[in-house]
């Protein structure tokens, strides 16, 4: 038996480095030290399907020549997913994206991209986790629920976590919720605001008023009374370090990267008078990795299209969503996420209808759907690489099982070279003739 | 008794713990499908349309109907709550306004009681 | 064995100034001359060491962020992928694999990253590794790092000597970085310092211990490079002043200040502020223990991102423009605001007027490298352009005549008649900032120097003699054609070999595990990392 320390799961956006694995005859046997979904995600890490070619099971190099094949013929094919796979991976992703002219899309574009929108229009105010841990005496949560979504988030980093200032923990910090529903992390909070749906935008805007020395004149503000409004801002403006949570109540609801631009123009103004950051909720894993590698690659974050040669970004056009919607893209390669499980079915059917290639770990939704299914080796797992948290530390994933097939990596650059190859023997020809 | 046939309300789909689990385990696993197939709403709306935990509605959206087993949240009445997973996402909208992001949360909807001569 | 034949030679370090003379080049190393070699005609050409950037933001968390900050920039610079290159975007932030080409381009084969923080220098070599064309190397940032004010408050010197080496070794960096010091410290309570002797308010100790203790510690480890220093009160009008003081903390060690242009200023009646350049360059050519960059403006669009993030954040409530901040856990934090310097603006002209003074009145090369600060006084690829600035005089007037009559007539630079020779031009580009810098086989052309090497063609136009270089060898090969990549290459991570350290972990291991979000163990970065890396 073999056992192995700090390591890091890759699950959700906490990555938690404190995870201690035991192996036995290559099977992770127990999982200690995580959350819940932490344990289900190592102890089901077993090899998943064989390769599949229209669902008949094929040797893996036979899926690799399906899988180039499509992407070689397609005039605009679509690589999307991303976000739950090392950043190597994710490089490999830019550069068939670049070989193939191809539109490249993260599941930011459907988790935070409104975020990253909104920071490209007022900046971020921002720290790292520790930072919460060390100072933070008031943490808001907008729009997102840790505890069910991150669950060690609170005792690792934002409420019970004890730092340098915070040698007390929950005591020493009073949190704010606000939320549609009273969810798990609301009924922990100190203050509870509970926002009409689809109005975060006038409660933001109402605190960003009284902040700013305005007086508030109408009677409620997304269900907000002004006195409510007062007394958040009271407390925002008093804390010593303040940190601002947002999740997808503010990113997904109506509005979208307005929500945030107000959330993040709030914690700009706050810092006049106090210390004060926000960090976005990130959910997969490595989805703040995808950003960060497309963005030193290329310039942009997400949403991007090869067809010229060059990088061009275009949310709300080069977005799976609207990719798919609008059935512009012939074919698919979807890496390590699963949008037949997580878009609007009416965008997610459409990859049913052309060629698509899954590469991932698990049989997923989308697999089902696929032409061709390649199974990689699970990263943090069977696969080693970098990660990136929420607040944009890099981590390192280990490799602490064997498995039968390549990484991610692996696969997306022999696909790479493939197509290369494809496309060099095609120019041969075209001289030929 | 009379119930209120049929109640409008916003459609809020996001995470929970047990979907966050069933992702973990494998979208084929009980746990997944058991908890992607649920609709939370309040207790009122649930007994205007005359519900107890575990029966049937249905959810209607510009997108599309679909049908869930219904249990109690902590929840304003005009509000319906359903994790992310495959029911959800027949609901949702595809439409992103420019932006890139679909309609996750914040859908006008429809819920009503299914009875048992519809099944 | 490749024999580049027939060209006139500038290798300042080794005496050679414009003769002509053949260079030998075998297994990427300038070798003694031997027959049957392979010629590469550089008749008429003109034959330098490859170019050396002492301070250059290229990789890493806060570079990244100033790229998604601004896709309008980026979208004025597409690059499309050849053959032989990768896409991107150039503009003022480029995108790695273009930042490395550029670079290249222009003749440039070593840049140094000039601030990278431990807890994220995991990205810094993700990004390192992903710039083509260079060899590279990071600075690591010390000045606000809680366990450097802590060792300095306690006075224990040994523990700080050892733990400076650890963050060095850990982070796979090169040198010291300090920015603000003790002002980032008081940022995290959204204070400052204002002068040498403010004392932080979670520490206790100066700025002025600070660096004191941080030059000895540098200093008794031998690093290569001396303390690159980030002056406090940088963008002030006391800057001027304040580095003087700093400068005469060094008292004879080595010291080196970057982009001294943004701390060249100082208070005057009825204006903001205008040049302290004279006084600094007086002090500079005094003082052989300085050495200095210069960090000169550009006009146009910039991106301004630093360590110094309470400076930032008066930039943005000066502009009003977007503002990133961010705190990093115990060890530092950053500020980015883009920011467009413009001839017709006050400051403006007299940030580029302290900049080109800096230049013409620092005497001897050798204590001056040319950067500007990429791209916080505009992006490197205005290298080209400031050097023209500096070799023609007849352009620089007409330049300056373009600019604000108010900053121009506040200065000296009308009178400035100096011009730079190629000899010098190729000290404070190559030969100096590799010297600067304790790389022994970068920036010269001697026998075992590194083939590192570029051929211009000459032209009148300084600009654009040196935008496109005719050829540009990198460890032997030629790698770039008539201004044009011609084969992709990925250069060498350079750390520095330092002593044997007292372990630090027994001290360290207990309070990172209370301070930092992150297990210890996951904190250094692997070499495989940063490989293939030189020690030097």
């Amino acid at each position: 038996m073999r056992t192995f320390e700090n390591t890091v799961c890759s699950f959700c956006g906490s990555l938690c480095d404190d995870i201690v694995l035991e192996v036995e005859d290559n099977v992770i046997t127990k999982a200690r030290g995580g959350c819940a979904i932490s344990r289900r995600k190592f102890l089901s890490a077993i090899d998943s399907e064989a390769p599949l070619v229209d669902g008949k099971e094929v040797k893996f190099d036979e899926a690799i020549n399906a899988a180039v094949e499509i992407l070689a013929k397609a005039r605009h094919p679509l690589i999307y997913g991303l976000s739950s796979t090392s950043s190597e991976a994710q490089a490999a992703a830019v550069k068939l994206g670049e070989t193939l002219g191809a539109s490249v899309d993260s599941t930011s574009s459907v988790c935070h991209g409104p975020g990253t929108v909104a920071k490209q229009l007022v900046g971020l105010p921002t720290c790292t986790l520790g930072e919460v841990k060390n100072r933070a005496d008031v943490v808001v949560f907008w729009g997102c629920n840790p505890v069910e979504a991150h669950p060690r988030h609170f005792s690792r980093y934002s409420v019970q976590a004890k730092g340098l200032l915070r040698e007390q923990g929950r005591r020493d910090r009073k949190v704010i919720a606000v939320d549609v529903r009273r969810t798990a992390t609301a009924r922990i909070a100190d203050i509870f605001l509970q926002v009409a749906p689809n109005e975060d935008f006038q409660v933001l805007t109402a605190l960003r008023a009284v902040i700013n020395g305005n007086e508030l004149r109408e009677e409620t503000f997304g269900g907000i009374s002004p006195e409510e409004i007062q007394d958040v801002c009271d407390v925002l403006q008093s804390a010593e370090y303040g940190v601002f949570f947002f999740g997808m109540g503010l990113t997904m609801t109506q509005g979208t990267h307005h929500n945030v631009r107000q959330a993040l123009s709030l914690v700009r103004d706050l810092n006049r008078k106090t210390a004060f950051g926000v960090i976005p909720m990130r959910g997969h894993g490595n989805v703040a990795g995808t950003e960060t590698v497309l963005a030193w690659q290329t310039g942009y974050p997400f949403g991007i299209n090869f067809s010229r040669g060059y990088p061009r970004y275009s949310p709300g056009e080069f977005t799976v969503t609207d990719l798919l919607s609008r059935r512009e893209v012939d074919a698919a390669l979807i890496v390590a996420s699963d949008p037949a499980a997580t878009l609007p079915a009416r965008s997610a059917n459409y990859l049913g209808e052309i060629p698509t290639i899954v590469i991932d770990p698990y049989y997923s939704a989308t697999a089902k759907l696929a032409r061709v299914f390649l199974p990689s080796a699970p990263v943090g797992v069977a696969a080693s690489g970098t990660v990136y948290r929420m607040d944009q530390v890099p981590l390192p994933l280990r490799k602490v099982i064997d498995s039968k097939y390549p990484s991610d990596h692996d696969i997306l650059l022999a696909i790479d070279k493939g197509v290369t190859a494809c496309s060099a023997s095609k120019e041969a020809l075209s001289m030929i003739l | 008794m009379a119930f209120i046939k049929e109640v409008h309300a916003i459609l809020i789909t996001g995470r929970t713990l047990r979907q966050g689990i069933g992702v973990a385990e494998g979208k084929d696993s009980d746990v997944y499908r058991e908890e992607t197939s649920q609709v939370e709403l309040s207790a009122g709306s649930m007994a205007k349309l005359g519900l107890k935990h575990g029966d049937r509605v249905e959810v209607s959206t510009d997108s599309g109907v679909e049908t869930f087993l219904c249990r109690p949240g902590d929840l304003p009445d005009n509000v319906v709550f359903v994790p992310y997973g495959p029911p959800a996402n027949r609901l949702t909208l595809n439409t992103t306004e420019g932006s890139g992001m679909p309609g996750f949360k914040g859908i006008p909807c429809r819920v009503r009681r299914v009875i048992d001569e519809d099944i | 064995m490749l024999c580049i034949k027939g060209g006139s030679v500038y290798d300042p370090l080794n005496g050679k100034a414009g003769e002509v003379d053949d260079i030998y080049v075998s297994d990427g190393k300038i070798a003694s001359p031997s027959p049957g070699a392979r010629v590469l005609d550089a008749r008429d050409l003109i034959v330098m060491p490859g170019g050396v950037d002492i301070h250059s933001h290229i990789a890493g968390p806060k570079v990244n962020v100033g790229r998604v900050l601004c896709p309008e920039l980026n979208r004025r610079d597409p690059v499309a992928l050849t053959g032989v290159t990768r896409s991107g975007v150039g503009s003022v932030v480029p995108s790695t694999f273009v930042t490395g080409y550029r670079y290249a381009e222009m003749g440039y084969t070593f840049v140094m990253e000039a601030a990278a923080p431990p807890l994220e220098a995991r990205h810094v070599h993700e990004e390192l590794a992903d710039i083509p064309m260079v060899d590279k190397g990071a600075l690591i940032l010390m000045g606000n790092n809680h366990f450097v004010l802590s060792l300095i408050r306690d006075r224990d010197f040994e523990r700080l000597k050892d733990y400076a080496a650890f963050l060095i070794k850990a982070s796979g960096g090169y040198g010291i970085k300090v920015v603000n010091p003790g002002g980032g410290a008081n940022w995290r309570t959204r204070g400052n310092v204002g002068g040498l002797d403010d004392e932080t308010r979670e520490y206790g100790v100066t700025p002025r211990e600070i660096i004191d203790a941080l030059i000895e510690v540098n200093e008794a480890l031998g690093v290569p490079h001396a303390v690159h220093l980030h002056c406090n009160n940088l963008g002030q009008p006391t800057g001027g002043e304040t580095t003087l003081e700093t400068m005469a903390i060094a008292e004879g060690r080595r010291l080196h200040i970057t982009h001294m242009q943004f701390s060249a200023y100082k208070p005057t009646k009825g204006r903001p502020f205008v040049s302290s350049a004279k006084e600094l360059a007086e002090y500079v050519n005094a003082n052989p223990n300085i050495t200095m960059d210069v960090g000169q403006v550009v006009f146009g669009p910039a991106v301004t991102m630093t360590a110094d993030a309470p400076l930032q954040h008066s930039l943005h409530t000066l502009t009003k423009e977007r503002w990133v901040n961010k705190e990093i856990e115990m060890e530092t934090q950053s500020g980015i605001v883009p920011l467009t310097y413009r001839k017709r603006s006050y400051a403006g002209a007299i940030q580029w007027i302290a900049g080109l003074e800096l230049f013409l009145m620092i005497e001897n090369p050798w204590q001056i490298s040319l950067t500007t600060d990429h791209p916080n006084g505009g992006p490197f690829t205005a290298y080209p352009w400031v050097i023209r600035l500096l070799m023609d005089r007849g352009y620089r007037e007409e330049v300056a005549e373009t600019v604000n009559k108010r900053a121009l007539g506040s200065s000296e630079l009308p009178e400035l008649t100096r011009e730079y020779t190629l000899e010098e031009i190729a000290i404070i580009t190559r030969a100096g900032p590799a010297k600067t810098l304790g790389l022994a086989n970068k920036g010269h052309l001697g026998i075992g120097a590194d083939a590192d090497i570029a051929i211009y063609r000459p032209n009148s136009d300084f600009e654009a003699m040196f935008s496109q270089a005719a050829y540009v060898l990198k460890g032997g090969e030629i790698v770039v054609r008539e201004g044009e990549v011609v084969s992709e290459t990925f250069g060498k991570t350079y750390i520095p070999a330092l002593p044997e350290q007292k372990d630090v972990t027994p001290w360290l291991s207990p309070m990172f595990s209370r301070l930092y979000s992150i297990a210890f163990e996951n904190y250094g970065v692997e070499k495989e990392k940063y490989m293939p890396c030189e020690v030097v």
